[in-house]
Order: C-alpha cells, then structure tokens, then sequence
C-alpha cells in the first residue's frame, strides 16, 4: 500500500506533475535540436538540485530524460539529422518517410512505440531491477567485446550498397574512434603530434558533420529541380492496426532494449543499432524494402532506445552505477541530497525510488500526448522552402558543434566531416557504418585488451568466449549471426522450406 | 577502357588503408604482435581497410563500361538512392560555393561574433540559393537568429565564440 501510495505521488502532487510535464516537453524540443544533448540539459539541471526540493529536481530531470531521447528522432525523420547518437539508426528509413511524404506515419508511429518502449523499460525497472542488474554485473570484459563485435556485425545491414564500402566506412569510423590517449596503454594514437587531437574526436560532432552538414550540401542539388518538393499525404493505414501489426516486434525489442541500457557504458544508440538489425532479420514482409522506408525501421529503433532508458536507471538505482552520461548526472543529483546510490537505496530511501518509477511512467504519458499533439507542428519544417532550411540547419549545426565543448576546434571536424559525408554519399559509401565503428571502436579496443591482459595467455583468453553462460550465449549468437549472413544459411533456410 | 575516375575510391581506400597500418605500426612503445597493445587493435581494422579496398579495386576494374553508372545502381540506401542522378560539374560548381560561405561564417565568427556573422551567412545564403523575396529573407534571417540564440545563449549558457 504504501508502495502504490509513494508510486502516485507526481500524480497526485500538482507540482510534481507540471514539472513532468514541463520537462517532457522542453525535453523532446532540446532532443529536436541538433547540438543540443539531453546529457547537457540534465547537466544544466544538476544546479537546481542545491536549492531545491530533491524530489521536484528529479522530476523535472527525469521528464527531460524521457523527452529529450524521444525528441531526437524529430530531427533524424524530418531533416535526416539524428537530434543525438541513439536516433541514427531511426534516420536510415525515417528519413526515406518524410521524401515519400509519410513523415506523419513516422513520427506518429515512433511516438506511439517510444511510449511503449519506455512504458516497458519503466516496468522491468519497477519490477525486476534486481535481477536485470545481477545479469548486468556479470558482464565481463570479454562480454562486452562480444556485443560491441556484435553491434559490428551491423555493418552488413547498414551497407546496402557495396559491403566492402561499407566495412572499409566502419574500419575508418573505428580509427577515428581510437584517435587521442590511449586510455590503457597511456600513449597517443593517430594524433600525428596534434595537441587537438589528444582528446579524441567527439562522435556527436561527427554525427552533426556527416549527416547534418553532408545533407545540406547533398540536398542543394535538388535545390531547383522541380518535382522535389516534398508532398505531405494522409496516414493512410491507419496508426491502430499498424501498432497491433508491430507490437510484437517492439516488445521484443524492448527486452532488448533494457539488457542493454542496463550494461555500464552501453547505452541506448547501441540498442537502437541492435533493434534495427533484429527488424531488418526478423521482419519477413516489411511495407518497403528497409533503407527505404519500412515501418519496422523507424519503429524498432525507438522502441528500443526509449526502453534503453528503464535499463539504464536499473544499475543507477540497484548498484549506484550510471548506465550512461546522463544516469552519471543523476548520481550526482542524489550524492548532493546526501543520498548513496546503490544497494543500500532503497532500503533507506524506498520512497525515493518508487516517486523516480511514477515520474518516470508519468513522464511517457506526457511523450505519448505532446508528442501526438504537436507532430502537426513539427511537420512544417518538411514544407519550409528549401532555400530558407538549408542556411537555418547550416547555422545550428556549426553552433552545436561547438556547443559540445565551447569550442571552435569542433567546428573545424564538423566541416571536415561534412565534406566527407557529402562525398561519401556521392561515391556510394554508406555513413551509417562509419558512425557504427566511431561509436563501438573504442569499446571493442578497451574490452578486448582488458580480457586480454586479464587472461593468462592466448588459451584462456579463447576459453572466455565460453566458459560463462552469458559469454556462451553471446559467442553463439555471434556465430549464428555471421553464419546467417553466409549463402550457406539461406541454402540450409530453402532446403527447410523444400521439406 | 576503365577510366581513373572509376578507380578512384578503390585507389583511396587503399592508399587511406596504408597511412592507418603505417601509424599503427609506428607507435611508440607498442607491437602490433602484442594482442595487449595500443597498435594491435588498429593494425588488423587497417589491414582489413586494405584488402576492402583491393576488392573495390578489382570489382570497378571488372565492371564493364556500360555498367559504368555504378553510381546508385544496385543499392537501395535511402543516403545513396534519394538522388538518382549523378552529381555534374555545375552541381560540384554549386556545392563548392556553399561550402565556402559555410568556411566563410565559421572564419569570421570569432572575428566579428554570433549575431553579425550570422546574419550575414543567412542573408548571403538566402540571396545565393535564389527564389526567397528580400523582405522574407531578411525577416526569416532576424527570427531565425534570435530564436537559436535564445536557445544557445540564455537557456544554454553557451558562451558564443
């Protein structure tokens, strides 16, 4: 009783629940904005908590949380930008949506599945916390190798044009990962004596580059070119039977999606990636091809970075480890209020955590309504002339460059990155794999050597990859995967059918 | 009779490819035989960079002249496949300048700071990509920089270079 009790507070306290609300809201507009992180804006919170209440902060921060990873795929489906690294992969047919004129399809698709997806992940965390983050802390080093590998293994669905183009975009992406300190070794990796490049390349500046600015200077081609405006139709199938026709999919996601947001350093952009390739596998009729506007692939991708957002709130409040960089802030949140996150929480401090879960499910039901109401609002950006748009989007991106580090050296790269993008697109290089190897590159380097040097010798480093049962599951699954890419797989499929 | 424009992007792969396992082998204190190593890592993603760069190399060179228009065939990436036509010299030509005025805003935006230069860029692109009346333009160019600024500066406190 007293848990129901704790668990309707934000919906029964009216400030509470206008703070949710206010900051689902400005949430999904920051994530919108390209540049503009949610991880920022949950750290410009972070002051509040000194002179607030503990509990209204958290509100407030947990509604941007929700909005501001929802709000990112505004930006991905409508401009081909993705508002933050977890809406890549929702840009690869959201955006083919939008030039068929589907974008209301898309947007309100994926605002109906991120409600689930979050709605789930919020559930798993109310219910089974503890057991999602016994598995989770199980991940060894070599686990982690396994699913970044996995993650990799994208590469092939991501490329639809050339592999080899691909796989060569993902090596590049890779390097540019590892540019910087060498966080094990110690020493510095393709800085070429650059004092800049010793920190790395942050990877949302490449986002902002490669698709942002390469999509401006592709797009002026069609500039003039009539025909090219884009024509916004009705839904024509309607939403409901769409959501029962994929609810399926999403779920399986979603339990996809809260593994991997529950894994330390694992975010919601490797399961968005990870949900996307299960849709593309599993997904037998889909409406079009996927890279050209299937449902699936706009649905699977949300679905599984708004449930990342439960799992990642798992470790945070179970273990007092932050699932991501914004979870990282929330530990800061709670160490000023005095509190210790961990184990210990929610034996001292169980209100607290059950006021977090209905913030949290309160939250989703904000997504849910703001986001359905004002997709007639973010629909007008498609119909903005092109000629006012480019230089509008050109100004943002260059701004939220170097906004990520209040510095001009960002800007310098997105430039660089934009060229390359521009190229690449032009040359039949997919930039989605490159954005792969930039994100998963340094965790396979990092994961790799340290179940390496954990080892004794090249032996028992071999017999990590099953000597537990997650790295056995993991090393299974990467082996069906590579063999379900094979020709001998689809032989093995056809003669299964045959009989 | 394959022409050099074809084999380019296999010639770059391999040639980008080289310069990756030249630094790798080149780091300090590291062998690239020693899986534990900063290099080792690097040297094999290069290696690979190489031979897809090899197999680009061949697969153009085997390609016949009418299937020359390798451009967006055979793909169905929503990146590649929005524009089915190639880009020509006068597209190159236009992308060229507006990459230029971009270079140009990000050079003069510490020099004469946020709301010049960017009004500046706004206009200028406005008038250069053609078909906005002057009277929109300005007006679209004004919003358009309040509104980021406001975003940016005071809700942000992003200090502006």
């Amino acid at each position: 009783m007293d848990i129901l009790q704790q668990f309707l507070i934000p919906f029964l306290d009216v400030e509470l629940f206008l703070l949710v609300a206010a900051g689902t809201f400005a949430g999904i507009f920051i994530g919108a904005i390209p540049g503009l992180s949610v991880t920022m804006a949950v750290a410009l919170l972070l002051p509040l908590t000194y002179s607030w209440e503990m509990l209204p902060a958290l509100a407030l921060m947990l509604g941007v949380y929700f909005g501001g990873v929802f709000g990112g795929s505004r930006a991905a489906i409508l401009v081909n930008i993705p508002g933050a690294p977890s809406n890549v992969a929702t840009s690869l047919d959201g955006y083919p949506l939008t030039q068929r004129g589907e974008a209301r399809t898309a947007l309100t698709l994926t605002t109906i599945f991120s409600f689930i997806g979050g709605l789930f992940g919020v559930i798993v965390l109310a219910t089974a916390a503890p057991l999602v983050s016994t598995i989770a802390i199980q991940f060894g080093q070599i686990d982690y190798f396994l699913l970044a590998i996995l993650g990799l293994l994208l590469i092939g669905s991501l490329s639809q044009g050339s592999v080899a183009k691909g796989i060569f975009a993902a090596g590049a992406g890779i390097i540019l990962g590892l540019v910087g300190m060498d966080s094990i070794g110690g020493g510095t990796r393709f800085t070429f004596g650059s004092l800049q490049l010793m920190n790395g390349i942050d990877f949302v500046v490449a986002i902002l580059g490669l698709f942002g600015m390469a999509e401006i200077l592709y797009q002026l081609k069609t500039l003039n070119e009539k025909g090219q405006t884009i024509t916004l139709k009705k839904m024509i199938v309607p939403p409901l039977r769409l959501v029962f026709k994929f609810l399926p999919l999403s779920l399986r996601v979603n339990v996809m999606g809260v593994l991997i947001g529950a894994l330390p350093g694992a975010g919601g952009e490797i399961a968005a990636l990870l949900s996307y390739d299960h849709a593309k596998r599993t997904v037998k009729k889909p409406n079009r091809p996927f890279g050209q506007g299937a449902y699936a692939g706009v649905i699977a991708p949300e679905a599984g970075n708004s449930s990342a957002i439960g799992g990642a709130l798992i470790p945070l409040l179970t273990l007092g480890i932050p699932g991501d960089a914004v979870t990282a802030i929330f530990i800061g949140a709670l160490f000023i209020h005095g509190l210790q996150p961990g184990p210990l929480l929610m034996e001292q401090s169980g209100d607290l955590f059950w006021v977090m879960v209905g913030s949290s499910v309160l939250a989703n039901v904000f997504l849910l309504i703001f986001g359905l109401l004002i997709v007639s609002i973010f629909i007008r950006v498609v119909t903005v002339p092109k000629q006012i748009l480019l230089p509008i989007i050109a100004v943002i991106t260059v701004i939220g460059a170097y906004a990520m580090n209040n510095n001009m050296t960002d800007v310098y790269w997105l430039l660089g990155f934009g060229l390359v993008g521009f190229f690449m697109k032009v040359h039949n290089f997919s930039v989605a794999p490159l954005v792969l190897g930039l994100i998963l590159g340094p965790l396979i380097d990092e994961s790799f050597r340290r179940a390496y040097m954990a080892a004794q010798g090249t032996p028992e480093f071999l017999m990590g990859f099953v000597n537990s049962p997650i790295s056995l599951i993991l090393t299974l699954a990467l082996v069906f995967t590579l063999f379900s890419q094979t020709t001998w797989y689809e032989r093995f499929k056809r003669k299964l059918k045959e009989r | 009779m394959k022409t050099l424009k074809s084999l380019l992007p296999g010639l770059l792969m391999m040639m980008i490819s080289l310069i990756v396992l030249s630094q790798a082998i080149g780091m300090d204190d590291t062998s690239i035989l020693d899986p534990a190593s900063g290099s080792f890592f690097p040297a094999i993603v290069g290696l690979i960079m190489f031979v897809t760069g090899g197999v680009t190399f061949l697969q153009e060179r085997r390609s016949t002249p009418s299937d020359g228009n390798t451009e967006t065939e055979g793909t169905n990436d929503p990146d590649v496949a929005s524009t089915t036509n190639t880009f020509d010299k006068k597209d190159y030509q236009l992308v060229l300048l507006y990459y230029c005025l971009v270079i140009g805003f990000v050079v003069i935006l510490p020099i004469i700071s946020f709301f010049p230069a960017a009004f500046l860029f706004l206009v200028t692109s406005i008038f250069f990509l053609k078909g906005v009346s002057w009277r929109i333009n300005l007006l679209v160019s004004l919003g358009a920089i309040f509104v980021i600024y406001f975003l940016f500066s005071e809700l942000f406190n992003i200090v502006f270079p």
